[in-house]
């Protein structure tokens, strides 16, 4: 008797609000369980699987995956700030013996879990075994870029070129990264490598922020160069948007902050080349973050270039409205005509 | 009121969990085109991405608009200024129903701008209105000008559902009693006690629709609310950031709002697991976490080097223990696994944007030692975020 009121409800609701069109008028609204019942009903999905997604839409399986990545991931950093913030308080009454023996003792144990622990190499995505792996692994790179840090405040052994262990460091979380598929020991390596550049490009002689204009160009060309080799190559195609994510912030960075310079023309063509090529390849990939980088950046960087030299506010005002509203309809055309659905 | 239909509100949703479910291998393509078709609506969406980008130049082009209107008819007088907050607040109104009416927009960013700029253009002609203004430092102005806002922002919501603005109208409502001349603590307990009502009318409705639209609005409104309660309550805010205001009070209302801080996060916890209300749960987890670092504060302690290692401790125990006890059989449903594939899409995001957080904090540094007299500039970029005190 209850499925066939349900169904009643189902098939009227249906059809008179398609029918009529009086959407909201009619109070024949039908919940995700009760189409989640239909759909079994009409052998759309199995037992099995309508008692999983009944189970969901109820709240009776809950998954606490996020939280508990939360926790380990402010925990992991939390643990290694601690260690590098006490090291170096207390590295006289600890004494170094201690401390590299324990950082070492650390990193060695990580270290051991994971390669203990990992499913063969694969240049596909793969998995972690469990959810603390991954945080593991970064807790060792975290642990090692501490020890590295140790060791030259203690021993200087590099001085003037201590960027050397950023480079180093770049190098084997990069390795590790491929190695276990993390993206959070990615994100560490690419931003090592980006320390690296702007140090050691970066001399006192030379250091201006035109010069570091042109390390963080360079930098972005070669993470994005990178990216797309290894992702041509098969390899960890899934890291492209990483590196894509970290080239394109840096890029427009570098280009908007050369707006400043006197004879930006340059800057400018460029800031738009950069804007039309991240809208364009955004929407034909689907990867619409770059098409809101593209618009942002291209907008902050020609109204900065138009606006420096106009004085009277009312063409300030202007300016705005005309340009808000070709933007406004532009996007409006673009997000009817490629990105429909949410 | 409600613009949008309940049956649409809920087709969209349940539209949004069948992708999400075909995209977790919970359900295939061929039956993923079978379902879709029924629960299509006669509303254009967009993506988050555009739709920020509409709502911003949206946002842009109507206040361009309204001063560019201002300045070339050189309204300067408060009462005309006033009465140009009103009519656009119309015009914007109009816009907006105009727009979901006939364009049939849902979250597509432009409509939305129109409707909060109708609350902010309300909220903006009322205060020039009130004797004095904004800028008189009239308490009266201030007070009638945030409830204003309140309901403004309010019956927006009501009208088109933007949470952000039920969100803002609770932020105005619990703002308003620090323009009244009352102690500090009073300010407190007042503004706690109007979110308390919030929260309090929030969980009924909640009870009232359960798992399905509006229940889930309800509940983020219900957390919001919960996370305002403990955010007043809480005096030490300002010692983990500094936009927040650090009173200096003391006495019995200090003792009660240290109970408060240790009493709402677990209390808070228990009814988010009994209810299984995501947004209650991870509220609650930020505020114990904030509990933990202002309690040395609190107790006039200073903080030592070790304490992040505690508490670096704790999270990862936490975390290990609670993944371990759901990992032994039923527990009443919960469960450590990834189930849904937007949850791994929002940790690879999180990995994403990790990079900035190491550029802020590069690793590793430049000797430092003190004894040498050197002191490291926290570096330009890059590294592993763990010893940006090298």
């Amino acid at each position: 008797m209850r499925y066939a009121v349900t169904a009643a409800r189902y098939l009227l609701g249906i059809a008179l609000s398609r029918a009529l069109a009086l959407p909201g008028l009619l109070n024949l609204t039908m919940t995700t369980v009760e189409r989640l019942d239909n759909w079994k009903r009409a052998g759309i999905i199995t037992d099995v699987q309508h008692g999983l997604l009944a189970a969901l839409v109820r709240r009776e399986r809950f998954s606490l995956f996020l939280e508990i990545n939360a926790l380990l991931y402010l925990g992991v950093l939390s643990l290694a700030a601690g260690l590098a913030w006490t090291f170096t308080t207390y590295f006289q009454r600890l004494g170094d013996f201690f401390i590299l023996g324990a950082l070492s003792a650390l990193l060695a144990a990580s270290l051991y879990y994971c390669f203990s622990r990992t499913p063969a190499y694969s240049n596909e995505e793969v998995e972690s075994p469990n959810i603390v792996f991954d945080y593991i692994l970064y807790f060792a790179c975290l642990v090692l870029a501490v020890e590295l840090g140790y060791i030259e405040f203690r021993f200087e052994w590099l001085r003037d070129a201590w960027n050397n262990y950023l480079l180093f460091s770049s190098v084997v979380f990069f390795i590790l990264a491929y190695r276990f598929d993390n993206r959070f020991v990615l994100s560490l390596a690419l931003s090592s490598l980006g320390g690296w550049f702007g140090i050691h490009f970066s001399t006192p002689e030379i250091s201006s922020l035109a010069s570091l204009r042109t390390v963080a160009l360079l930098y972005a060309l070669l993470v994005a160069v990178i990216g797309v080799f290894l992702q041509r190559q098969g390899i960890k195609k899934h890291f492209l948007e990483t590196y894509l994510h970290i080239a394109a912030t840096v890029t427009f960075a570098a280009l908007i902050s050369g707006l400043s310079e006197q004879n930006a023309t340059g800057f400018l063509l460029a800031v738009l080349v950069a804007s039309v090529a991240s809208v364009i390849l955004g929407l034909r990939f689907k990867r619409f973050m770059f098409v809101v980088y593209g618009i942002v950046f291209g907008y902050i960087g020609v109204s900065y270039r138009v606006l420096r030299n106009v004085d009277v506010f009312g063409e300030v005002l202007m300016y705005f409205v005309v340009t808000g509203s070709v933007v406004i309809f532009a996007v409006f055309f673009l997000a009817r005509r490629f990105a429909r659905e949410e | 009121m409600r613009k949008y239909s309940i049956q649409d509100e809920r087709s969209i949703r349940t539209d949004r969990a069948v992708r999400e479910w075909t995209r977790s291998a919970l359900l295939d393509k061929a039956q993923e085109a079978r379902m879709l078709p029924e629960m299509q609506v006669e509303l254009r969406r967009t993506n988050v991405f555009l739709r920020f980008i509409l709502f911003a130049f949206g946002l842009l082009l109507i206040g361009a608009t309204v001063l560019l209107v201002a300045l070339t008819f050189e309204i300067k007088a408060d009462v005309p200024i006033a009465i140009l907050c009103f009519v656009s607040a119309a015009c914007s109104l109009i816009i907006a129903e105009v727009l979901v009416q006939n364009f049939r927009l849902y979250r597509f960013g432009v409509e939305e701008a129109a409707a909060v700029s109708v609350a902010v253009l309300v909220t903006v002609g009322i205060g020039i209105l009130l004797p004095k203004g904004f800028y008189g430092a009239d308490k009266f102005t201030i007070v009638i000008a945030l409830i204003t806002a309140a309901v403004a922002a309010f019956l927006v919501y009501l009208r088109y559902g933007y949470l952000y603005a039920a969100v803002a109208s609770l932020f105005c409502l619990s703002v308003a009693p620090f323009a009244l001349e009352l102690s500090e603590s009073m300010h407190r307990m007042l503004a706690a006690g109007l979110l308390t009502v919030a929260f309090i009318a929030a969980r009924v409705k909640v009870m009232e629709n359960q798992n399905e639209f509006p229940g889930d609005e309800y509940r983020t409104i219900q957390a919001i609310a919960w996370l305002g309660i403990y955010a007043y309550l809480n005096l030490h805010l300002a010692s983990i950031g500094s936009i927040f205001f650090a009173p200096e009070l003391v006495g019995p209302f200090y003792v009660f709002t240290y109970a408060a801080i240790w009493l709402l996060p677990p209390i808070g916890l228990i009814l988010g697991l009994r209810d299984r209300d995501r947004a209650l749960i991870d509220v609650n987890i930020v505020l114990s976490l904030v509990t933990l670092a202002t309690n040395k504060p609190y107790l006039n302690m200073p903080r030592e080097t070790w304490d992040p290692i505690l508490l670096g401790l704790l999270l990862v125990g936490t975390a290990v223990a609670l993944r371990r006890w759901l990992s032994k059989g039923d527990r009443n449903g919960f469960t450590s696994a990834r189930i849904l594939l937007s949850d791994k899409r929002g940790v690879a995001a999180v990995a994403t944007a990790s990079a900035a957080l190491h550029a802020r904090h590069p690793t590793p540094q430049p000797p430092a030692q003190p004894d040498r007299g050197f002191h490291g500039e926290g570096g330009r970029s890059g590294g592993a975020g763990a010893s940006g005190s090298f």
